[in-house]
């Protein structure tokens, strides 16, 4: 469906506004909406919203064979996806221009820039590297999507942990991540993209336009910077012409902008590596003497491999093995439910093969 | 590339050329007969080939518009144009950025609301890559438009540039496509005003405006050899006609 065109009523509003240097939202002309990012539990998602903008971003990571002309890099991969949630003006399926164009400003700003060291994530030369994908998804377009896609891609690569490689010789030994603790990837500086928004043929310009705004605009210009007031990508759209000191102001703005939505970044992931070591003080690590609780049955780690697994009794009629406390549905008497204990016996070197007895309560379990 | 010397002590570039020069631009127009203007532009050893088909009745109702025409440009790189023989797919993502660039710049420079409901055909192919494609594209397509006799408000100039030891060089081969970052100017040729902006890699900030200014005077040297070729091209067809001048 395509977009329907503002009504005259509406394109004057805006315009009148932009001209007595007034905002829809009550904002002044440099200044963005409220951004913020959220972490997710798991590495590398995470969900940034800016005003009514949302947007989601993964990152995933898999062992590849490497592409003949660069054997020694790994892969990065940026994908954008707007979805019909986002707006009834995207269709599904197809690829529309604007979600290749926000790819490809994904790509230049951090793949083209170097933001990501590509090398370290090489295993071993011409045969396994990773293979890094950013996939973006847009769930509420309101207006500056650039912004968003890559504040949240920036976030999510630097929350992601890939797992721990080991090579010795010609063996490859990807580690899971209870063996060993997943590895960052190395994030030389953090490009935001700022969209700047020209009106009446260049004559006036505003940060961060929301979807009311871009609608209405003359010509955009996104500009991508890192902290560090390097440019990295520069790209112009729409139908005004604009001239050189226009874009040098362009910078200079988007410098400041980039600035305070690094600091805010920085101090996301801070709190978060600050909240992950509390939550994993509390996990003490299980020594082979220590009694495991009955509420709380502890999973033993694979290297330190016990003959059998104790099962803790919870309730009448529930036992329970490994992770996970009581069940939270059975909430009384069920003569019905099958009365069972199970034992663990479990070969301590391989630790795969697990053989299980069940017994009745009471029993004693077989060895 | 370590060991590339991009800048040689004397100033020289690696293929002889001071930093402000351009390569040897050399065009014809009306190169096809079957579309309504064409042109065949070479940048040194890039060599591009454009057609312009319009306007005609718009075959895209989606994208028709009551007051304006709409400009459809397509780009491809033959997969003979690079050292390694290589398939690139139609719809592929870099393909689809150079075509919304070039639609982008020439939806500024064409005069479009004198065509409403119908659309304007631009294709691209790139022969033979040696660097600069974008700009070396919208130069070609912007003399095939002109060909095909699409009023313009200007003729629409493009040049690339890049940094190189502090130094901004114009109209960078394949050599140095990867020497720094790489900016892609296209200017409207008398006012000189800037249509299309395109950056790829990092730059420092303090860096801009030289690359900037070097990109413009760039721009304005090319328009000077477009209108050249435009003039020569006039004269050459008024002479087959017998018209005289």
């Amino acid at each position: 469906m395509k977009d329907p065109p503002s009504s005259k009523n509406e394109r004057q509003f805006v315009l009148k506004a932009i001209e007595e240097r007034k905002r829809l939202d009550g904002r002044g002309i440099y200044d963005y909406r409220e951004i913020s990012v959220n972490l997710g539990q798991e590495r590398g998602h995470v969900e940034v919203a800016i005003g009514n903008t949302r947007v989601l971003c993964q990152v995933s990571g898999e062992v590849v064979k490497p592409p003949a002309n660069r054997p020694t890099d790994g892969l990065l991969f940026f994908n954008v996806e707007l979805s019909p949630m986002a707006s009834a003006s995207f269709e599904p399926g197809r690829s529309s221009p604007m979600a290749v164009q926000l790819s490809r400003f994904l790509e230049h700003a951090l793949k083209d820039s170097r933001a990501v060291d590509t090398e370290s994530l090489c295993i071993v030369a011409d045969e396994k590297v990773w293979s890094i994908r950013v996939d973006v998804h847009v769930l509420d377009h309101c207006g500056g999507l650039a912004t968003a896609c890559s504040v949240a891609a920036v976030v999510a690569l630097s929350h992601f942990r890939r797992p721990d490689v080991s090579v010795v010789g010609e063996e490859v030994t990807v580690h899971s991540l209870q063996d060993r603790e997943p590895v960052p990837l190395n994030i030389y500086h953090m490009p935001i993209c700022v969209v700047v928004g020209f009106f009446h043929d260049g004559k006036y310009l505003i940060i961060d336009p929301t979807w009311q705004e871009e609608r209405e605009m003359d010509g955009s210009l996104t500009v991508g910077m890192n902290v560090h007031r390097e440019v990295c990508l520069l790209s112009t759209s729409g139908k005004v012409p604009l001239s050189i000191e226009q874009i040098l102001r362009c910078t200079q703005m988007a410098s400041v902008k980039v600035a305070e939505i690094t600091e805010l970044i920085k101090k996301v992931l801070s709190g978060d590596s600050v909240q992950k070591k509390a939550t994993r003080a509390d996990i003490a690590p299980v020594g082979m003497d220590t009694e495991p609780s009955t509420s709380r049955p502890v999973k033993k780690k694979k290297k330190k491999a016990s003959k059998h697994a104790d099962v803790s009794i919870i309730g009448t009629n529930t036992g329970g093995i490994g992770l996970g406390g009581a069940s939270a549905w059975s909430d009384g008497d069920d003569a019905d439910k099958p009365k069972a204990v199970a034992s663990v016996a479990t070969d301590s070197d391989s630790g795969d093969e697990v053989t299980m007895v069940l017994n009745d309560v009471g029993f004693k379990s077989s060895r | 590339m370590a060991g590339v010397e991009y800048l040689s002590p004397e100033g020289l570039r690696v293929d002889g050329r001071r930093p402000p020069e351009l390569r040897k631009v050399q065009a014809r127009l009306g190169v096809f007969q079957q579309s309504d203007g064409s042109a065949y532009l070479e940048h040194g050893n890039t060599k591009v080939l454009a057609t312009v088909n319009g306007p005609h009745e718009s075959t895209n109702w989606s994208r028709a518009s009551n007051d304006s025409a709409f400009v459809n440009c397509q780009f491809s790189m033959a997969t003979f144009s690079t050292g390694e023989r290589r398939r690139r797919p139609k719809g592929d993502k870099r393909s689809t950025e150079m075509s919304h660039f070039m639609q982008d710049t020439f939806e500024k420079a064409i005069l479009t609301h004198l065509y409403p409901r119908s659309q304007i055909d631009i294709y691209v192919q790139i022969l033979q890559a040696d660097g600069g494609h974008l700009a070396a594209c919208i130069n070609a397509a912007s003399l095939a438009v002109m060909n095909a006799g699409i009023p313009m408000k200007d003729l629409v100039c493009a040049c690339s540039t890049t940094l190189v030891e502090e130094t901004a060089i114009l109209d960078v081969n394949y050599l140095e496509e990867s020497a720094g970052p790489l900016i892609t100017m296209a200017v409207l040729a008398q006012s000189g005003s800037i249509i299309l902006t395109q950056m790829e890699r990092r730059l420092h900030m303090d860096h801009l405006p030289a690359l900037l200014e070097a990109g413009a005077k760039g721009c304005k040297d090319v328009s000077v050899l477009m209108n050249g070729f435009l003039r020569s091209h006039v004269t050459d067809q008024l002479a087959i006609q017998g018209i005289p001048q």
